[in-house]
């Protein structure tokens, strides 16, 4: 009985150390389970009675089912969530076609309108402007000239 | 399901947020742009599509160097009015976000008062503009594109050597 009982206090030492097998798991579940188990581990024998319960519990056939269902759900949102990409695509693509003119001629807030119809007058008032830009900006550079 | 439905929906964004970017206005839409339809202010613009077009005009008496700074540039303004001049080259000044404009060069004598600004971005300039003032008024000009500066500068001098065969020649012809 003595040898026993050293033989279970061991065998605790290692349990609360997460160390034990499982077949000293079950040595100390049956220990507590049979007669003769001192005073001082009752409670001891209350736990272990309740793990041997909880051990009881089978998980219902339906189980296996609820979890597949809770995760197939999930399918449907890849599903989903590319759908919703091909038609948020097909729906932007007219942008991306016409997104030269956007970007250089509609302007927000300001449509550039030309002042000339003729590239010809345009070109002679872009060369102006350039020329008085670089005329000024030699001032700047060689203001000793 | 929603979550990736905002996904989406942040990404879509993002996507019209940065076409929006590339339409960002020239310095002269974002800050004057009030003063575009204002009848004190005259302006000329050469929009994008017609530099565009620029490029089925005869090149042929063009020189070579204005020629490759014209092709690079997108757009050009000109805002410019000869009504209190000098009060709009302050608000001018005060407008304009120096946190996206970088100064070039600034040139004050006696006649004109100008300021040459730039926008960069990955080193290349993006936008030049002048603010200028002087005793016949007061002048934004903002060109947008790829903007070569050591090219436009070197530009005046040939274009003066040009300008001045021209007269020359203009002077032998009646003889």
């Amino acid at each position: 009985m003595k040898a026993k009982q050293e033989r279970i206090t061991v065998l605790l030492e290692k349990y609360w150390q997460a160390e034990t097998t499982v077949e000293e798991e079950k040595e100390l579940a049956e220990y507590f389970r049979g007669p003769g188990v001192p005073p001082e581990w009752e409670s001891y024998r209350e736990l272990f009675s309740f793990f041997e319960e909880k051990a009881q519990i089978k998980p219902s056939p339906e189980l296996e089912g609820r979890i597949m269902e809770s995760i197939r759900p999930r399918h449907h949102m890849v599903w989903w969530a590319a759908a919703a990409a091909i038609v948020l695509m097909l729906g932007l693509e007219p942008l991306f076609r016409h997104a030269p003119e956007r970007v250089h001629v509609e302007q927000p807030g300001l449509v550039m309108t030309d002042t000339y119809d003729d590239p010809e007058q345009a070109l002679a008032a872009v060369q102006k402007a350039l020329f008085t830009v670089s005329k000024k900006m030699n001032k700047g550079l060689h203001p000793i000239k | 399901m929603s979550t990736s439905i905002r996904k989406l929906s942040v990404l879509a964004g993002l996507l019209v947020m940065t076409t929006g970017a590339f339409s960002q206005d020239d310095a002269i839409g974002k800050f004057f742009g009030k003063y575009i339809d204002d009848s004190r202010f005259t302006m000329v613009s050469v929009s994008p599509k017609m530099f565009r077009l620029l490029s089925k005009v005869s090149w042929d008496t063009i020189p070579a160097e204005l020629k490759q700074t014209v092709t690079m540039l997108r757009s050009l303004r000109i805002l410019s009015t000869e009504t209190t001049p000098r009060q709009f080259y302050k608000e001018a000044l005060s407008r304009i976000d120096m946190k996206e404009y970088e100064e070039l060069i600034t040139v004050r004598d006696k006649q004109d008062n100008v300021r040459f600004v730039i926008k960069e971005a990955g080193g290349i300039v993006q936008e030049l503009l002048m603010i200028a003032v002087d005793e016949s008024g007061f002048t934004l000009m903002s060109f947008t594109g790829e903007i070569d500066l050591d090219k436009l500068a070197r530009l005046s001098s040939s274009l003066d050597i040009k300008g001045m065969e021209g007269l020359q020649h203009a002077k032998r012809k009646p003889k």
